[in-house]
């Protein structure tokens, strides 16, 4: 019985190990098929807004009335990212949120790869030209985003109302952001606007990243630091665009 | 019919899944797709079946996660851990023995997850105070889930299955 249950155990792993090799050399990728099951937030809407022991004509209604406002949202945002593309000249490729990474939901799952022209370092950015994250690695038809609350994100940046004091953005824990590397010298404050600096060359600059929320300063130190908290939350995004050139 | 309740079982883990990661921090350390390949494990005998459910369900959670492969490996050592167990250590089928196998397999997988991380140093995962607490309860929560689950189908479903 051990050997027979060592014998599945090991042709499973192989078969595993094949479609892992499949991926990688960019034959075939099983995923494509699980995610082209999902249609984002359409199920989730009907489950968190469902229809009780109401006639069924009303019930009807509120289902249309849910996938309506599901689909405003969703023009408004686009309208934006239309107007930001506009007025930046950004080359902007449009993304739905497939998933969050199931042990690090700091790791977004667009439904947009390589096909779209799609490259690692890219900025994800929301309506008005907000910043939220870079793409880590991309997949024929999906790529993977790191949020910028992510522990492991590194962006620089430049902070205040003249853009010239710069420093290093990282994530913290995914519940905000920290901000170090600023000069003892320079004067930042609360509610001051942190933008992206021109360092990255897929990343432009002046793409907001968030607002300061605390300074935190001690003459010890050589460098300040301060808290960035995100304009918008990322717990609820749905639509996303990828600044592609 | 187990056919049938497999599939069943599956859809119901992919909707789980897909909420919890939409919906909520505190519930990420809840892993419905392994609760259902435990289940399929706990009440399925033939091998052939619940490898396939683990390897699936783990391919499943591999395409909408970081790293492809890594849960659907997870997943098949953990079945042939439990069952190399089975086959030993715990050849009784009470339920002590599934709170335990149950416990073990959450243990198994948290630890494959983190030292693979760490060995292969994917720069995806990182293990804090925070996220170990909440793992913690994730497992609370998993283990009791899975054991409901089972107690529910077991006297529910198989009892009367084989009464007939």
């Amino acid at each position: 019985m051990l050997k027979s249950n060592l014998k599945t155990f090991l042709l499973f792993l192989i078969i595993i190990i094949f479609f892992i090799l499949l991926k990688n050399s960019d034959l075939f990728d099983i995923g494509i098929i699980f995610r082209g099951w999902l249609i984002p937030q359409k199920s989730i809407n009907t489950l968190f807004n469902p229809p009780d022991n109401l006639t069924e004509e009303y019930q009807n209604l509120l289902a249309e009335n849910s996938r309506l406002q599901t689909l405003t949202a969703e023009n408004q945002q686009l309208k934006e990212l239309l107007d930001l593309k506009k007025d930046k000249n950004y080359t902007l490729q449009v993304a739905h949120i497939l998933s969050r990474d199931s042990i690090n939901n700091n790791i977004l799952i667009i439904d947009v790869g390589r096909n779209q022209n799609i490259e690692e370092g890219q900025a994800v950015v929301i309506n008005n030209g907000i910043i939220v994250g870079k793409i880590i690695d991309v997949n024929v038809d999906s790529a993977k985003v790191r949020l910028l609350t992510d522990r492991l994100t590194k962006l620089a940046v430049r902070i205040g109302d003249e853009q010239n004091i710069s420093g290093l953005l990282t994530g913290a824990l995914g519940l905000g952001m920290d901000l170090d590397y600023v000069p003892q010298n320079q004067d930042i404050k609360e509610n001051d606007l942190v933008v992206t600096a021109d360092i990255d060359v897929k990343i432009p600059a002046g793409l907001v990243v968030g607002q300061i929320e605390k300074v935190e300063f001690s003459e010890e130190e050589v460098f300040k630091k301060a808290v960035v908290s995100p304009l918008v939350d990322y717990s609820s995004l749905v639509l996303v665009a990828v600044i592609t050139s | 019919m187990k056919y049938l309740f497999i599939i069943l079982f599956f859809l119901i883990a992919i909707y789980a899944f897909t909420l919890l990661n939409f919906y909520s921090d505190h519930w990420l350390y809840v892993q419905p797709m392994l609760i259902a390949v435990l289940l399929v494990y706990y009440n399925i005998s033939q091998s052939w079946l619940y490898y396939s459910f683990a390897s699936l369900a783990g391919l499943f959670v591999d395409s909408l996660n970081g790293i492809f492969g890594l849960q659907a490996i997870i997943f098949v050592i953990i079945i042939f851990i439990l069952r190399s167990l089975q086959l030993t250590l715990f050849t009784s089928k009470n339920i002590l023995t599934i709170i335990l196998l149950t416990i073990l397999a959450f243990i198994i997988f948290w630890l494959l997850l983190w030292s693979t991380s760490f060995i292969f140093n994917f720069q995806l995962y990182f293990l804090t105070k925070e996220i170990f607490i909440m793992i913690l309860r994730g497992l609370v929560v998993n283990t009791f889930m899975t054991i409901f689950l089972h107690i529910l189908f077991f006297n529910f479903w198989l009892k009367k299955q084989e009464r007939h």
